[in-house]
């Protein structure tokens, strides 16, 4: 075996959950499959669902594309956090964005959680 | 927290699959393969997401099997450096306190990285944050199975080869103490650790 890369590309949580949904749906039908797939086929997919109640593929793609519109240039990994975590408050937003009083103003954040907000599932 | 990886293998397929899809067949047998593996400097492998390509099979003598070369994708389970992740608490212990995201428990926060000033208790086993909002001391304690949002600081990969028994009666397999991969973290930063602990700011 040989590792051509080991990072094509990264892959939003949500991403995940659709692929492992889908695998799911289809390993049904021969239960051959070895169990170590469907264990963590099975814990992963629970893990993702208890993190991201209900956020569409329609949010992800809009809630991206708000972020390259963000006056503010964020890194490939900040926007790949905030699609993942969804930072309801400045405190959490802090954790995510490196430098994050130097590089950002008050109103600024405002206007980024806001985006956030806009872009997220309605908290249940 | 999640990558794609490529790699490159060399698959057997045994002819008494040769009545399916070879397709179908490879998939299957590269997600046996593979899911729930750790990979060495690349991370946990989870699930197949494609098969990049897939090379003629040959059949060599003396085995009937077709062997093939296919290059694929697979999703993988890496986080990157200064990563937040939301865990769960697994349990405490004197050196610190393990997380655990249901399909990879091997995070680990070490006492150094917990909240500051934080102290162990012995009779319940358990870590707790002495709080102090001017003057006013709280207990915050970090109990089992509580949600728990740390920041990645360090990761190892350990090569795990299989060591020859040095006594080839006793072929009791001894539990594989060597973790492949783990991950270090720390809940040192306002916003990180207990998530209940923040809910109000």
């Amino acid at each position: 075996m040989e590792v051509k890369s080991d990072k094509v590309a990264s892959l939003c949580n949500r991403e995940v959950l659709s692929l492992l949904d889908e695998l799911k749906a289809s390993t049904k039908q021969n239960v051959k499959s070895g169990n170590q797939l469907a264990t963590v086929v099975y814990e992963a997919s629970q893990y993702l669902q208890n993190l991201n109640t209900g956020q569409s593929e329609k949010n992800v793609t809009d809630l991206l594309s708000a972020l390259l519109q963000f006056k503010v240039q964020l890194t490939y990994n900040e926007k790949l956090m905030i699609v993942n975590t969804l930072p309801r408050t400045s405190l959490e937003l802090s954790l995510l964005i490196n430098n994050y009083d130097d590089r950002l103003t008050e109103e600024e954040i405002q206007e980024l959680l806001d985006i956030v907000a806009k872009n997220s599932p309605e908290p249940t | 927290m999640f990558v794609l990886a490529e790699f490159k293998d060399v698959i057997r397929t045994d002819p008494s699959l040769f009545g399916l899809d070879l397709c179908t067949s490879m998939k299957q047998f590269l997600n046996e393969k593979f899911a729930n593996k750790v990979v060495a400097k690349v991370g946990l492998c989870v699930a197949l997401f494609d098969v990049l390509s897939m090379d003629d099979s040959y059949i060599f003598p003396g085995d009937g099997a077709a062997h093939t070369k296919v290059e694929f994708r697979f999703v993988i389970f890496r986080p990157f450096m200064e990563e937040i992740i939301v865990g769960k608490i697994k349990n405490c212990s004197k050196e610190g306190v393990h997380i655990t995201l249901g399909f990879f428990d091997d995070i680990f926060v070490p006492s150094a990285n917990l909240q500051h000033p934080s102290r162990f208790d012995e009779a319940e086993q358990v870590w707790i944050w002495e709080y102090d909002n001017n003057g006013d001391k709280h207990d915050l304690f970090m109990d089992q199975g509580e949600p728990v949002k740390f920041r990645v600081t360090a990761e190892s990969f350990v090569e795990s080869s299989p060591t020859p028994c040095p006594d080839s009666d006793k072929v009791t397999e001894k539990p594989n103490a060597e973790v492949p991969y783990s991950i270090t973290g720390t809940i040192n930063e306002p916003g990180l650790g207990l998530l209940s602990w923040w809910e109000g700011s």
